[in-house]
C-alpha cells in the first residue's frame, strides 16, 4: 500500500497546480468563490477520471511494464520533479514528468519502449497548437452569436460569467479524464491496480491537491488570465478543455497549462495582440526537454539506489 | 436572471442615477431662466433644489460603487462602468457649480447678451438629453449597439455647438464697452456654463469605451 505514496505525491502536486488552469480566471474575476471552485473542480475531476480516465491509462500503463517497486519510484521521482520545479516557480507538466520517469526506469530494466513515445511527443507539441487552432475557430463563431443574441450589457455579462463556470467544469472534467493516467497509470502497467481502482485512487489524489493547496497558484494564474477580457478568457478556457479532451480520446496525457497558453495565444492572434510573452513560449519549449529529462534522471538514480538497498527489480 | 441579481440592481441604479442627473441639469436651466427674469428669490429656491438633487446623485453613485465592488460584473467591465458613473456624476457637479455661480456671484448680464447667454445655457446643460439617450439605450439594450454609439457621437457634436456659441459670446463680451472687470466676470460665468458640455462629452467618450469593450 505504501507504494501508492508516489501516486499521492504526484496527484497532490497535479491538483494543487492545475486547478488554476480551469477555474483561475473565474475565481480572480469573482465569478465564483474559491471554495465553490475547488468543490466543482474536485467533482468534475473525479467524474472525468472515472468515466474516461482509462483511455489515457492504457498508453501510460503499456509504456510502463515494470515492477510494483519501480512504479513507486517512477511516481515518486515525477512527484519530486514536479514539486522542485513548482518550488522554483517554473512551469512544469506532470505528463512530461511521469513519461521521463518511466523512460528513466526503462533504461535500467533494458531498452525503454520508445515505440509509443513518438505519439506522446507529437501530442505534447500539438497541445498548445491544438488549443490555439480551437480558439481561432471558436472565437468568431461565439463572437457572432454573442453580438447578435445578447444585446444588453447585463445579458452579455451573465453569459460570460455562466460560460466561464461551464468552461471551468468542462476543463476540470477533461483534466480528470486526461491526467489521472499521470498519477496512477504506472500502477496499472505494473499490475498493482486495475484501471478502475487507478482512476478512483488517482482522481481522489488530484482532488486532495485541489482541496488543500490550490489557492496560491489559482490566484497567481487566475490574475494573469483575467487580464484578458471575459469573452477571451472563456474562449481560451474552452479551447484548452476541448484540446485536452481530444487528446484523452487519442489516449495521451498532455499538459493543461500548455493547452491554456495555446488558447490564450489563439485569442491574441485574432485580436492582433500579443497575449503571451516570448519568455512563456521559450519556457514551454525548454519544458518539453528539461522536465522529462530531469524526471528521468531522478527516477534512474533513485531506482539504482533502491535496487542496491532493497534488492528490488526494475 | 436570479443568479445575476447584483448586475440587475446596478443597471437599475445606473438608470436612476441618469434620471437624477438629468433632473439636476433641467432644474439648473430653470434656475438660470428665473435668474434672468430677475426673480432672485425663486432662482435661489431652484438653486437649492439643484444642490439637493446633486447630493442625491452622489448617494446613488456610492450605492452603485458598493454594489459593483461587491462583485457585480467582471472586473474589467466593473472599472469601466464605475468610471462612466463618475463621469456622468461630474456633469451633475458642473451643473450645480454653474447654478451656484449665478446665485452666489450674481453676474450682471447686459440686456443685449441675454439671448446668447440663454442659448449657451440651454445648449450646454441641455446636452444631458443625448447623453441620457445613449446611456439608457446601451444599458437597456433596446437599440442596436451602433445606435448607442451614434447617440454618444451626437453629444460630441452638441458640445461643438456650445463651443461656437461660447466663442461668439466671448467675442461679443470683449468687444463691448463694458468695464474690464465686468467682462472677466462674464467670461468666468461663461466658462462655468461651457464646462457642463465639456464634461458631458468626456462622459460620452467613456460610454463609447464601455460599449467598445463590451463588444467582441
Amino acid at each position: 500500500m505504501w507504494r501508492l505514496a508516489g501516486g499521492v505525491l504526484i496527484g497532490w502536486g497535479l491538483g494543487s497546480n492545475d486547478a488554476a488552469n480551469v477555474f483561475g480566471a473565474g475565481v480572480a474575476a469573482n465569478v465564483l468563490k474559491y471554495r465553490t471552485a475547488i468543490i466543482l473542480v474536485s467533482i468534475f475531476v473525479i467524474a472525468g477520471a472515472l468515466l474516461e480516465g482509462h483511455k489515457s491509462m492504457d498508453t501510460v500503463g503499456e509504456m510502463s511494464k515494470m515492477s510494483h517497486d519501480a512504479a513507486f519510484v517512477a511516481t515518486f521521482s515525477a512527484g519530486l520533479c514536479v514539486s522542485f520545479f513548482s518550488y522554483l516557480s517554473l512551469p512544469v507538466s506532470t505528463s512530461q514528468a511521469i513519461m521521463g520517469a518511466v523512460l528513466g526506469i526503462g533504461m535500467i530494466s533494458g531498452i525503454p519502449d520508445f515505440s509509443r513515445l513518438y505519439k506522446v511527443l507529437l501530442c505534447w507539441v500539438f497541445t498548445p497548437i491544438g488549443a490555439m487552432i480551437f480558439s481561432r475557430l471558436l472565437y468568431p463563431i461565439f463572437g457572432k452569436l454573442f453580438g447578435k443574441i445578447l444585446r444588453n450589457i447585463q445579458m452579455r455579462n451573465a453569459f460570460i460569467k455562466s460560460a466561464l463556470v461551464l468552461a471551468g467544469c468542462y476543463g476540470a472534467y477533461s483534466l480528470g479524464a486526461n491526467n489521472v493516467a499521470n498519477v496512477t497509470g504506472v500502477y496499472v502497467g505494473s499490475g498493482f491496480l486495475t484501471p478502475f481502482q487507478a482512476s478512483v485512487f488517482g482522481s481522489l489524489s488530484i482532488a486532495f491537491g485541489v482541496l488543500t493547496y490550490s489557492k496560491k497558484v489559482m490566484n497567481t494564474v487566475g490574475r494573469k488570465i483575467v487580464e484578458l477580457d471575459g469573452f477571451s478568457a472563456f474562449i481560451s478556457a474552452l479551447s484548452a478543455a476541448i484540446t485536452v479532451h481530444f487528446f484523452t480520446q487519442v489516449g495521451v496525457p498532455v499538459s493543461t497549462s500548455q493547452a491554456v497558453v495555446g488558447g490564450v495565444i489563439g485569442v491574441g492572434l485574432i485580436k492582433g495582440a500579443r497575449t503571451v510573452s516570448k519568455k512563456t513560449l521559450i519556457e514551454i519549449g525548454i519544458g518539453w526537454i528539461s522536465t522529462p529529462l530531469s524526471s528521468g534522471i531522478i527516477a534512474y538514480l533513485l531506482m539504482r539506489i533502491y535496487i542496491v538497498f532493497f534488492n528490488a527489480a526494475a | 436572471m436570479f443568479f445575476f441579481k447584483k448586475e440587475k440592481e446596478v443597471v437599475e441604479l445606473l438608470l436612476k442615477h441618469m434620471d437624477v442627473v438629468e433632473e439636476c441639469l433641467t432644474t439648473g436651466i430653470k434656475t438660470f431662466q428665473t435668474y434672468l427674469k430677475g426673480d432672485i428669490r425663486e432662482a435661489k429656491e431652484l438653486a437649492k433644489q439643484v444642490d439637493k438633487i446633486e447630493s442625491k446623485a452622489d448617494l446613488i453613485r456610492y450605492e452603485i460603487r458598493d454594489k459593483l465592488y461587491a462583485g457585480a460584473y467582471l472586473p474589467r467591465l466593473r472599472e469601466d462602468i464605475y468610471r462612466l458613473v463618475e463621469a456622468v456624476d461630474e456633469v451633475a457637479n458642473a451643473g450645480e457649480t454653474c447654478s451656484d455661480f449665478f446665485l452666489n456671484q450674481r453676474p450682471v448680464i447686459p440686456e443685449e447678451l441675454k439671448v446668447m447667454f440663454q442659448a449657451a445655457v440651454q445648449e450646454s446643460l441641455g446636452i444631458i438629453s443625448p447623453l441620457k439617450h445613449s446611456v439608457v439605450c446601451f444599458l437597456k439594450g433596446e437599440c442596436p449597439i451602433q445606435v448607442s454609439r451614434q447617440h454618444a457621437k451626437e453629444v460630441g457634436l452638441k458640445e461643438s455647438d456650445v463651443d461656437h456659441i461660447v466663442w461668439d459670446l466671448t467675442k461679443e463680451i470683449f468687444t463691448s464697452s463694458l468695464e474690464y472687470s465686468h467682462k472677466i466676470h462674464l467670461k468666468l460665468c461663461l466658462d462655468s456654463i461651457s464646462r457642463v458640455s465639456d464634461l458631458a462629452k468626456d462622459a460620452a467618450d467613456q460610454l463609447d469605451l464601455v460599449i467598445l469593450k463590451s463588444m467582441v
